[in-house]
């Protein structure tokens, strides 16, 4: 099993985003994109994942993907929520977003986000 | 001919029986010329369910300029042009009811249509109180399917930011966050069931920050 490590502010979070999450007008994730799936939002730590990994690390189809990143500094600064390392034996990058996502912790998500891989249209 | 049947098909019956009476006019008064080669004046039937057809167009026109969605088979929101926008916006947002069960691959709930009527019912009474008291337009928002089940209303505008989130059931009041990107900052509930309490000061604030 891998250790865990602690994150450094400067580092990068990658999260997957489904295409249905994705407004095609307005080129920007719909804030339902930053949500709990199991108590925590699931991303991978950028010094042992690519975007292109992260994408394609779904068991469903990566093709019905996007990765947007995030910066741990921003991040952290939002209420309530936390960066844990929380490796698996199978993914060392595997991170989670601890913290209650309410309004002000999405739309917030959603102001500080970059692409890196767009969604399909 | 098949295209102006087409259009025609998409009128009200009403309008539909007017125009082929008018065809209908219009087909003797041709017949009439091929046979007699001469027509002076139309007749004053002719002209009656002319001017009657046109009344009746004008009478559509303004009608669609005052913009209207159809949010269920008998109910209908009616906005002033200001707002046609927002109208847009909720005619656009109709893709949530279209979800399936797993419609984000992951297990995903779909959305009651009574959760988005609720949700573009109380948009569209805080906007058009907003114009009715203030002038103010509220800015257009991104109407989108939110978590288990709910309905996010979403701004993102130079000077501020809000996202109110209406929840699938209808006794838990909605919950929203915004801020002016400064100093002002506004977090809380509200009752979207209730008419009077549209919290017309939260756009008021945000649509009036410097």
């Amino acid at each position: 099993m891998w250790e865990q490590e602690l994150i450094p502010d400067s580092d990068t979070l990658f999260l997957r985003v489904h295409k249905n999450n994705y407004n095609k007008e307005t080129h920007v994730p719909r804030p339902i994109a930053f949500d709990d799936h199991g108590g925590a939002m699931s991303t991978d730590w950028n010094k042992y994942s690519t975007p292109e990994e992260t994408r394609n690390r779904t068991p469903k189809k990566p093709d019905s993907y996007g990765v947007l990143s995030l910066i741990v500094k921003d991040v952290r600064s939002i209420h309530n929520q936390k960066v844990e390392h929380t490796p698996r034996l199978e993914n060392r990058d595997h991170t989670d977003v601890i913290g209650l996502k309410d309004t002000e912790a999405r739309i917030k998500f959603s102001e500080i986000f970059k692409w890196e891989i767009l969604p399909p249209q | 001919m098949e295209q102006l049947e087409q259009k025609i098909q998409k009128l009200s019956p009403e309008l539909q029986s007017e125009v082929e009476k008018f065809i209908e006019l219009l087909l003797v008064k041709r017949s009439h010329e091929d046979n007699i080669s001469l027509v002076k004046e139309p007749s004053v039937e002719y002209q009656t369910t002319q001017q009657r057809i046109q009344n009746q167009i004008d009478i559509q026109q303004h009608v669609q300029s005052a913009c209207n969605v159809s949010i269920s088979d008998h109910e209908v929101i009616s906005f002033p042009p200001a707002l046609t926008p927002l109208a847009e916006e909720i005619e656009h947002s109709k893709y949530i009811l279209e979800f399936e069960d797993n419609w984000d691959d992951e297990g995903a709930i779909k959305y009651e249509s009574a959760t988005w009527v609720r949700a573009v019912v109380y948009i569209s009474n805080a906007a058009k109180k907003m114009l009715d008291r203030t002038g103010k337009v509220i800015s257009k928002p991104t109407i989108s399917h939110g978590p288990q089940g709910s309905i996010d209303i979403h701004w993102s505008t130079d000077k501020y930011y809000l996202l109110i989130n209406i929840p699938m059931q209808e006794n838990v009041p909605a919950n929203f966050y915004g801020s002016d990107r400064k100093n002002i900052s506004l977090k809380g509930t509200i009752d979207t069931v209730s008419s009077d309490d549209l919290n017309l000061g939260l756009f008021f604030i945000l649509e009036n920050v410097q």
